[in-house]
């Protein structure tokens, strides 16, 4: 997982670089976002970090982004993103919405000893976001926006059972987490001509 | 304006989503309920049914060209394998509760939860049950709140899937029982028996908690040896239940010695007085399931670590037993998660869970050379006799030729059929 992800970011960092050139006044460019934030949830506070390229056409944008969320398990959003700016002005406010899937990147926990080993399924992913635009520059953008957010994954543990007489067949157990956030992003917005 | 309208618009968005933020995480589990029913209908229907296919195996035994396995918690599939290229299950004799097993003569014996069975099977495809010694085994013991009605028998299991919302996950999970329910897998047991290896009776797996050894029938369960006196192979008589101690486990039979395995160490009893037998020597080790097999020199004992048998090590352990009085532990291998074994001469096998069937050299127990290793099966028990394997694994039953010991050579497999 961790090495599918590094791979992911390397490519949207090379598309990055391949196509970064002045943007001169044109209607249909590359833009590019990095953002960061927290999201808070009934669990607890956590850090988000993602990573958004795509194409802006006028007022709108599409693309597709991945990252980091840290809320309760460690995962992997992959996901599909379209953007719609309110007005084709530096300064705008804008609609966001985000739709995937979920990965969870596992981290090393402690297991109750009856468990024999556990899987994650992936799971789907989506985000709802309204915020604010300012262009600093021509190819520069700070933006901020507040949204919401689900996360879903599934947990299936295998679990011993209390067996004097072995062979016995464990049992499995599946946690279907559905986990709802606020989502607080602060992000700055790299816009490229083709 | 527009401005002007999206300000409120996301305040309001913000509070309202406040309600909105309730992880909801589900958590789904099976939960078994007890088919029951009466012992005179469980009795009436322990005779050989129609052959059926392995399913679930667990412990075996082999008497001449039969191979006597058993469905944990079914019964007992009489396998005719008079020729081991082409084993033929030629019966089923329907247990509840069966978890151990051993012949002599025409007779076999039986674990049906807390009674010992015995049923003729001189003529396999018409087993007939000849008489039940009540209360032989202790009640089983199921998850923590459920007690079975023991006037009855427990004869299956009706699994209902449990979805329930849960604030937390449990880091692992943990007991999950209710009022009425007891989770447990399909294959849970509580007593069992059996025992042995090469008497001459039969030979049966380092599993087993029964063991024949000439006209008595030694069962172990969780605290004691219980000594049948079989002369009269239809007629058992218990003579004696002798305390041993605690999570006993195995019991393995080599001349005039017992050899009982325990989850806390391994003890040695002699049976020169074959009703009584006389505890000799023990030696304890870490908590931990071990089955054993010893000869006159040496004792092999595996202990696996993990789920309910605890502890963590995963190990053969070589015991000098040469003064049975004060054995000795010698030397010790790591395993991966060993189960049953079995030796031969200087063959030594091991069945080692996941990581297959492992063949050693012992010449030299104190650096054993692994001479092969059977992959990609879930071993549990063995028996070795005459450059012939029986294996008892997860996909079914294996019979191996190790006539070269350096590589096994599969003969027949009796596939499992879930």
């Amino acid at each position: 997982m961790k090495k599918k992800f590094l791979i992911l970011l390397s490519l949207l960092a090379i598309i990055s670089d391949i196509t970064a050139q002045e943007v001169k006044n044109e209607k249909k460019f590359f833009s590019s976002q990095i953002s960061t934030g927290i999201v808070e949830g009934e669990q607890n506070t956590s850090l988000h970090v993602e990573l958004l390229n795509g194409l802006r056409y006028k007022t709108w944008f599409a693309g597709i982004g991945t990252g980091i969320d840290y809320y309760y398990y460690r995962t992997i959003p992959v996901y599909l993103s379209g953007i719609k700016y309110l007005s084709p002005r530096n300064h705008s406010f804008f609609v966001q919405g985000d739709a995937g899937v979920n990965f969870v990147w596992e981290e090393d926990r402690m297991n109750n000893r009856n468990e024999i080993s556990h899987e994650f399924k992936p799971g789907l992913y989506w985000n709802g976001i309204v915020g604010f635009a300012t262009g600093l520059d021509r190819k520069n953008a700070f933006s901020f926006g507040l949204g919401y957010s689900q996360k879903s994954f599934q947990e299936i543990k295998e679990m011993a059972v209390w067996c004097f007489n072995p062979p016995c067949e464990n049992t499995f157990e599946t946690y279907k987490y559905n986990l709802k956030r606020l989502t607080l992003r602060i992000g700055w917005q790299f816009n490229y001509s083709r | 304006m527009r401005k002007i309208i999206l300000l409120p618009f996301l305040v309001i968005m913000i509070f309202a989503l406040q309600s909105c933020l309730k992880d909801k995480i589900t958590r789904t589990y099976s939960v078994f309920e007890p088919i029951y029913k009466s012992k005179a209908e469980v009795q009436a229907e322990i005779k050989s049914s129609t052959a059926v296919s392995i399913s679930n195996p667990g412990k075996i035994y082999m008497y001449g060209n039969y191979i006597f396995l058993n469905e944990v918690n079914k019964g007992v599939h009489i396998i005719d394998n008079s020729n081991p290229a082409s084993p033929v299950i030629k019966s089923f004799i329907n247990i509840p509760g069966n978890i151990d097993i051993a012949v002599k003569g025409s007779a076999l014996y039986a674990d049906l939860f807390t009674d010992l069975v015995v049923v003729d099977i001189s003529d396999p495809l018409n087993a007939t049950l000849k008489k039940v010694v009540p209360k032989i085994f202790p009640e089983r013991v199921y998850a923590p709140g459920f007690v079975p009605d023991s006037t009855k028998v427990i004869v299956g299991w009706t699994e209902r899937k449990i979805r329930e919302n849960v604030d937390q996950p449990p880091v692992g999970g943990g007991w999950i029982t209710g009022d009425r329910f007891a989770l447990l897998s399909s294959s849970q047991s509580g007593t069992g028996t059996s025992g042995g290896a090469a008497a001459v009776t039969g030979i049966a797996g380092s599993m087993s908690r029964f063991s024949i050894v000439n006209n008595y029938l030694y069962a172990v369960n969780n605290t004691s040896i219980k000594t049948l006196d079989i002369s009269a192979v239809n007629d058992p008589q218990l003579k004696n239940t002798i305390g041993v101690g605690w999570n006993i486990e195995t019991i393995y039979p080599f001349k005039n010695k017992l050899f009982i395995g325990s989850s806390n160490g391994m003890f040695i009893f002699d049976i020169s007085n074959p009703a009584a037998p006389a505890r000799e020597g023990s030696v304890s080790h870490f908590r931990a399931c071990d089955p054993v097999v010893a000869d006159d020199t040496y004792a092999f004992v595996t202990l696996r670590a993990g789920t309910f048998c605890q502890g963590t090590n995963n190990q053969l352990d070589v015991i000098n037993v040469q003064n049975v009085m004060s054995p000795q532990l010698v030397k010790t291998y790591g395993l991966t998660n060993p189960h049953g074994l079995a030796k031969d001469g200087d063959l030594l096998f091991i069945c080692d869970g996941s990581d297959g069937l492992k063949v050693y050299n012992k010449s030299n127990v104190f650096s054993l050379q692994l001479l092969d290793r059977v992959k990609n099966i879930h071993t549990y028990d063995v028996i070795a006799w005459n450059n012939r394997l029986l294996v008892v694994a997860k996909g079914g039953l294996y019979q191996y030729n190790y006539s070269n010991p350096s590589s096994l050579s599969l003969i027949s497999k009796l596939t499992v059929n879930n």
